[in-house]
């Protein structure tokens, strides 16, 4: 019982973070898939190139060989440790990586569905496929909020008194740095 | 057939270390220049650029340098002259001596623990992942970047490697000889580097600890090296403690720009400032797509590691954890949690040259990665090789052309390139002027006349500055940066970055 009252002292806490971030939050612009920047790029790449064979050039700079690099970085952006570390409070954070750690040990249709979600949602920013900020951000967060709340309740199961204690002083800490959070959430949103 | 292997690798990764390096980077950087200047007065005066004799910490720009990189450099200088290649000299060999020391210290490792490193679908002999990570070393864009520069930091990862590689020794032989020379060579690096003042510490205190808990008759000899250990590092432990120590860390200090919060607000924000800094060292753009935005640190638009090892790392991460060899496990998890420590208290974060260290277990996962991935899937090896080998050529390729061929003169204005035709050109000219004045704005120009004039001693003087009528009748050079103007009444020469058009400083005649 007193398990699941930490749990949803921890999910209020997650939620009263996040929530304020999600009508603000815009992505790093440098994420967006722009053909524009990725045209003047290569303008510049084989500009740099004078002097060698045009084929030669076009083997190593080309729309193909730019858009696959762009998109897999931009996609890196979504798996970066520090994704959302700024928007989680540090309980709902430290909930994604006991998220991940017990997920890996399952082996169910629940791990294969979060997998999945977080390896495909990312491309929806990507490529702005819905054009409404607010959605992409919900859509983007769920997956993670549903991760760390898994990942909590996990930690809270398979440890005792201690997993309590833990979870517990995560709280506080998150509540204490609420100030810290909550004055950083103009700048924040406009870098996530 | 092993060692023809290993032969190769060293080989190849000794040429992309080697090849052009007097020519790319292009130029010496500022911090290459002030360790040929003191190297050569080393060598010629037994004196520093202040006229210290031999001294230990190298004082420059207002802070102060280890000396272990500037005594090499003179070593190097006796050998082949005051030219660029002598102060690139020695991080080019201890760059190429890294890749056959990682696959010996792998080897090691394995040996100690076979069985443990494997389970019933992984067997392995105790070649491939050590032949695996010494290619992927001599691959690596981190390593040959830093390899092909004058970087404390790259001879500081070898003495570091080198000292672990001892301690592995003692760990295998018991022979109390390997756990002094471990400790001397950690203690090497703090002369080295300054990010070894606090991984190195860390390092022998964990080793001291494990022998402690595990040789119990080791344990009187332990703390005697301990001591020894202590004794060696004192003066640099001293000297960080006095103002003029000190200087560098309050330079780049990542908490200068929070001096005016209260304390109370310093208790919040340092820590989180502290593990933010941390965690951008395990960033995935950090690491595989844009390195830390430093165009002098890595070829822009790549990553530090290659994009294509990442599923394998992440997988010889995960794989390695979870092995019994817990000497193996924690060697390399030692070396990815301490790296960053230091860097992580200072600014700017992430940065690729503080935090090299990293190179080394990212380089073994990667490679375990692989081996493992190889040995589990054998239905479609053929298949994901092939796909592998396809994707990794071409990156390496679009890599090569992008370093050896667009980096040199994309990337000259980060470097010292210019500087160095400046100055020789003065050389050439100079017995034509009475007076050679240089603009102060052609920041350390000073640094590289130094190291390159033959003779020359300029007057150096601000944008205010006008020829004094005592001057009259005498001709003066003045050496000025481009202001904007391509010709004018006293302009005679421009000076031109190598391979661009853009002028790097203009030659006047008054």
């Amino acid at each position: 019982m007193i398990k699941k009252i930490i749990l949803f002292i921890g999910v209020f806490v997650i939620i009263s973070t996040v929530g304020p971030f999600l009508d603000c939050w815009r992505f790093d612009e440098r994420i967006y898939f722009s053909p524009l920047e990725m045209d003047l790029k290569l303008i510049e790449a084989v500009h740099n190139d004078v002097g060698y064979a045009p084929n030669i050039a076009r083997i190593f700079h080309n729309k193909a060989q730019l858009g696959a690099f762009f998109v897999f970085d931009s996609y890196l952006y979504f798996f970066d440790i520090r994704f959302l570390a700024p928007i989680f409070s540090l309980v709902g954070y430290v909930g994604i990586f006991w998220g991940f750690w017990y997920l890996f040990g399952l082996k169910n249709k629940f791990r294969q569905f979060i997998i999945s979600l977080l390896l495909v949602l990312p491309f929806i920013e990507i490529f702005k496929l819905i054009d409404n900020t607010f959605a992409r951000a919900l859509i983007i967060s769920v997956p993670y909020f549903v991760l760390s709340i898994f990942g909590i309740w996990q930690f809270l199961k398979s440890h005792k008194w201690i997993g309590v204690l833990v979870v517990l002083i995560l709280v506080v800490l998150s509540v204490w740095y609420t100030d810290v959070f909550g004055s950083g959430i103009v700048d924040a949103c406009s870098k996530v | 057939m092993k060692f023809l292997l290993l032969f190769a690798l060293i080989t190849i990764g000794g040429f992309l270390r080697i090849f052009n390096v007097d020519q790319n980077p292009p130029g010496l950087y500022i911090d290459e220049v002030s360790i040929g200047v003191n190297a050569y007065e080393i060598l010629t005066r037994g004196v520093d650029e202040h006229g210290v004799s031999f001294p230990l910490f190298f004082e420059a720009f207002g802070e102060y340098k280890m000396p272990a990189y500037i005594y090499l450099v003179s070593g190097a200088m006796a050998v082949v002259g005051k030219i660029d290649l002598a102060v690139r000299l020695p991080s080019i060999i201890f760059g190429i001596l890294t890749i056959p020391l990682l696959y010996l210290f792998i080897r090691k490792l394995i040996e100690l623990n076979p069985k443990q490193i494997q389970n019933n679908k992984f067997q392995i002999s105790k070649f491939k992942i050590p032949i695996v990570a010494a290619a992927l070393l001599a691959l690596s864009p981190w390593h040959i970047h830093f390899s092909r520069a004058g970087f404390e930091a790259n001879v500081a990862l070898f003495i570091f490697l080198l000292g672990s590689y001892f301690g592995l020794l003692f760990w295998s032989n018991k022979k109390y000889k390997f756990l002094i020379l471990c400790f001397i060579f950690f203690s090497l690096t703090l002369y080295t580097y300054n990010a070894y003042r606090v991984i190195s510490p860390l390092m022998v205190l964990i080793i001291s600890l494990f022998i402690f808990l595990k040789f119990i008759k080791f344990r009187k000899k332990v703390v005697a090296a301990l001591i020894g250990f202590a004794l060696l590092i004192l003066p640099v432990v001293q000297f960080s403690m006095t103002e003029a120590g000190a200087t560098r860390f309050d330079d780049v200090s990542a908490f200068t720009k929070y001096e005016d919060r209260s304390s109370q607000e310093k208790l919040k924000i340092y820590p989180m400032e502290v593990m933010n800094n941390y965690f951008s060292y395990f960033s995935l753009e950090f690491l595989f797509s844009t390195g830390d935005n430093n165009n002098r640190h890595q070829l822009p638009g790549f990553g530090l590691v290659w994009r294509w090892l990442i599923p394998f790392t992440l997988i010889g991460f995960y794989q390695s954890m979870h092995r019994k060899n817990k000497l193996f496990k924690y060697s390399f998890l030692t070396m990815l949690l301490l790296a960053p420590l230091p860097a992580s208290i200072v600014q700017p974060n992430p940065h690729s040259l503080r935090s090299l260290l990293m190179v080394l277990p990212l380089t073994v996962f990667a490679a375990y990665g692989l081996v493992w991935f190889f040995e589990h899937f054998k239905k479609y090896k053929l298949l994901v090789a092939f796909c592998l080998l396809l994707i990794s050529f071409y990156e390496f390729s679009l890599f090569m052309h992008n370093y050896y061929f667009h980096y040199p003169r994309a990337n000259s204005p980060d470097w010292g390139a210019g500087y160095k035709q400046m100055t020789l050109r003065m050389n050439e000219i100079k017995s034509g002027y009475d007076h050679i004045v240089v603009d102060q704005n052609l920041s350390n120009a000073s640094s590289y006349i130094d190291f390159y004039g033959d003779g020359i001693e300029p007057l150096y003087v601000d944008t205010s500055w006008t020829k004094p009528d005592a001057w009259d009748e005498e001709d003066v050079l003045y050496v000025r940066p481009f202001y904007g103007n391509r010709e004018g009444e006293y302009i005679i020469e421009n000076i031109y970055l190598p391979q661009r058009d853009d002028i790097h400083a203009q030659f006047w005649k008054l």
